[in-house]
Order: C-alpha cells, then structure tokens, then sequence
C-alpha cells in the first residue's frame, strides 16, 4: 500500500511501503532525534559494547564489537556512529588502561569505522550504486592480490619459525577475499533486478567490514611498534602475534556481518520508527 | 714386542684423549657465567650433539633437550608472544618497584638469516669470551636453534 493512501486513512502502515521509502522514513526520523535522544542511544550502545568485547574477551578471534558498532551506526547515522566508536574507545581505556598506544589506535579506528558505516546508512532502501560497486571491487582485488603477493614474493621477513604459518595464513586470507569478488560479481551480474539488491548490498557491507578488520590489525601493526619504539624485529614478532588473530576475526567478521546485519539493522530501524 | 708396548701407549694415549675431549664438550652444552645481579647467566653454543637440528628447530625446543639431559634447569610460560623464561635454577624474575624488574633476556650473536633479523645492538648487547651477543629481537619459540650460534639467557635489570 503506497504511503500517500495509509496517511490518508489518518494511520501510518510503513509495513506496507515500497524500502526506498521505508529508508528515507527511518533517515527522516532519525533527523527528528533530540539531542538527548541521541545522547543516551550512544551511551547504551557503547555499554553494550563493552559488555560484549568484556564476555568475549578471553576467545581469541570471536569479537561481536564490529557487527554491533556497524548495525547501529548504519541505522542511526554517521554522528551516532563516530561519537559512539570514541565513546567506546575512551570507555575501553578507562576500564583496560590508558596506553598512548591503545588511544591512538581505538581513537582514530572506531569513529572511523563509525562514520564509514554511518554514512553507509543512507542507502538504506536505495540501490547500491555502480560507484559502489566498482569500489568493492578494486577493495577486495588490492586486498586479495596483496596477500597473494605477500606470500608467493616473501615479502615479509619474519623468523623462520613463523614462516609458514604466515604464508598459510596470507594464502588463506587471499582466498576468502578472492572467493568474496567473485561472489560480489557474480550477484551484480546475475541480479541485475532490484530483488537481488539487498544479498549485494549485504554483501558490500560485508567486503568493507572484512576491509575495516584487515586495516585494524594493519594500523595495530604501524602504531604500537612505533609508539613503544621497538626495532624492525621487534615489530615483526609483533606483526606475527596480532596477525595470527587477524585471519580469525577476518572469519569472524564475514560470518557475523553475514548472518546478522539485516535482522540487526531491522530491530535498530524499528527502533528509531 | 717393543712396538706393540708402542702401540699399545699409543693407543691408550689416544683414548684418554678422546675421552678428555668429550667429557669437556659435554660441560661445555652449557657455560655459566657470574653476572652483577645475584644470579648466573647461562651460555649456549647450538650443537646438534643435544637434539636433531631442523629448520624449525626453536631454542625453547633447544632448551627442553638440554632440561632433558640435566644441563638446563628453567621454567616458561606460554603468552600470545609464544613461551618466555620465567625462572632459571630458581632465580624467578620479580619486579622490584613499580618501572622496572628483574627479567631473563636473550642474547645472540645470530643477528640475521635469509633476510630476517633475530637480533639488534638497538637494544643492547652483552659480550662474552670475545663475542658481542645483540639483544633477541624474538623470544625463545620465534628464534631459530642455528648450528654454531651462541645463546646467552642474561639475568637483566630493567627499567621503563
């Protein structure tokens, strides 16, 4: 039933509505947020979190902080997104301790991942567009062939010890990420119609999140050794121990993101209805 | 009958040497060296004579060979950095106020192998009998056990 004749009869059935105007409701309403509002949403979600990474803490690779922050900066908007990633940075120093290390790096990557996903919540209901596309594409291609290159050229000189588990674990993540652009493109190309376009744009979230996971570790990698000041070996077998975890929480992340952004994303937006 | 005496002399000769020879090199697996801190430091030179050296052959297998056989009494434990040395005959490290403690740490002259560094003087280093050692920049189970390369478990004084 089309919005116009729902407001007519003096009830609003948005159950009804078409998702492109299902989107530009929820945007509209979560515009309408007073301050307050918005305040205390922020402050819930980041005791969520921290609830959550506390409860999972002891599993190494299991994290549900990137399915959760993602979920509700993509219903509530970029602001929601940013001041809830530093809210939860800044809750995590004070309970795990304030290392000028932890600080820049949850500082900078959690309002980021906020904001990126905040953002990516205007396409709530529309299309994904082709802009888009192309992006996820030279995103998982440079982040597949970077593994691969890794790992076939040696590129990274680390104790012996450590070799091959490196090596498997770059082959492994080059495989998951070349396994996600064919996936991608084979669903741009086999759905062309707009009933496809929610398992794309799943699956866009889905390659960035991945994306947002690698670059953590990454970032880890470039501003603890050079915060502590170690020396190039020092940093590899601290590249090594982060990057270990890094291939689970990658798993992690597509599976979580996977299973759970639509149910999530759906109890958030009635949320803000 | 003059020459077998000779030979018999000769013989002897020989395999008291031999024997000499190979009762040194067995105290010689490890070398204790008195250090400024209450403890000793420990020094090995990597044979394959203690186990079957393999490329993924880590000291802390090394270690465990020579605990084994008796030469080498430590503890270790496992963190997300692989295992580390808590304690050697006893002397646990300890922290003695809040920035600094009492640590075992790990020197060696194996500073690089195909293209990867195992050890840097950034950090320190430690001479014995005419060698420099560099600070590990791996703890026991990332550094390699390498034939002919000296290990020295140093009991060290750190502050931060």
């Amino acid at each position: 039933m089309p919005l116009s004749t729902a407001t007519l009869r003096g009830k609003q059935k948005t159950k009804c509505v078409s998702p492109a105007v299902q989107g530009k409701i929820v945007r509209a309403k979560r515009r309408k947020l007073s301050p307050a509002k918005q305040a205390a949403y922020i402050a819930v979600t980041s005791a969520i979190l921290i609830c959550v990474q506390l409860a999972l803490y002891a599993v190494p690779g299991v994290e549900c902080v990137t399915v959760i922050l993602l979920c509700a900066s993509y219903a509530f908007g970029a602001k929601f997104g940013f001041f809830t990633g530093l809210t939860f940075s800044l809750l995590r120093c004070i309970l795990f301790g304030f290392y000028p290390s932890v600080i820049a790096l949850y500082c900078i990557y959690f309002p980021l991942f906020g904001l990126i996903f905040g953002l990516a919540g205007r396409l709530n209901g529309e299309r994904l567009p082709t802009a888009f596309k192309i992006g996820v594409n030279v995103l998982l291609a440079v982040l597949c062939a970077g593994a691969f290159c890794a790992a076939g050229f040696d590129l990274i000189k680390i104790s012996r010890i450590y070799k091959e588990t490196v090596d498997g674990l770059l082959w492994a993540l080059g495989g998951i990420f070349a396994a996600m652009l064919i996936v991608f493109d084979g669903l741009w190309i086999a759905c062309r119609k707009s009933s496809g376009e929610n398992a794309l744009k799943l699956f866009f979230i889905t390659a960035v999140a991945a994306a947002c996971t690698v670059c953590f570790t990454l970032l880890d990698d470039v501003i603890s050794p050079l915060v502590i000041g170690m020396t190039k070996g020092g940093a590899l077998a601290y590249f090594y121990a982060s990057f270990t975890a890094m291939l689970p929480q990658t798993i992690c992340t597509v599976i979580t993101v996977g299973f759970t952004f639509y149910p999530l994303t759906a109890a958030l937006n009635r949320a803000v209805k | 009958m003059k020459f077998f005496k000779g030979l018999c002399a000769a013989t002897a000769a020989a395999a008291a040497v031999a024997a000499m020879l190979a009762f040194s090199a067995c105290g010689d697996k490890v070398v204790t060296v008195e250090n400024d801190d209450g403890s000793k430091n420990y020094v090995m030179t990597v044979s394959s004579s203690v186990i079957e050296l393999t490329d993924s052959t880590t000291l802390y297998d090394y270690m465990c060979a020579l605990r084994e056989d008796g030469e080498l009494n430590f503890e270790a434990e496992k963190s997300s950095y692989g295992y580390y040395i808590t304690s050697v005959d006893g002397v646990a490290e300890k922290y003695d106020s809040e920035n600094s403690m009492y640590s075992w740490m790990i020197y060696t002259d194996l500073t690089e192998l195909d293209g990867a560094i195992y050890s840097s003087a950034e950090y320190g280093t430690w001479d014995y009998d005419g060698k420099t050692l560099n600070s590990a920049s791996y703890g026991i189970s990332g550094l390699p056990a390498v034939e002919g390369y000296t290990y020295a478990i140093v009991y060290s004084h750190t502050s931060w």
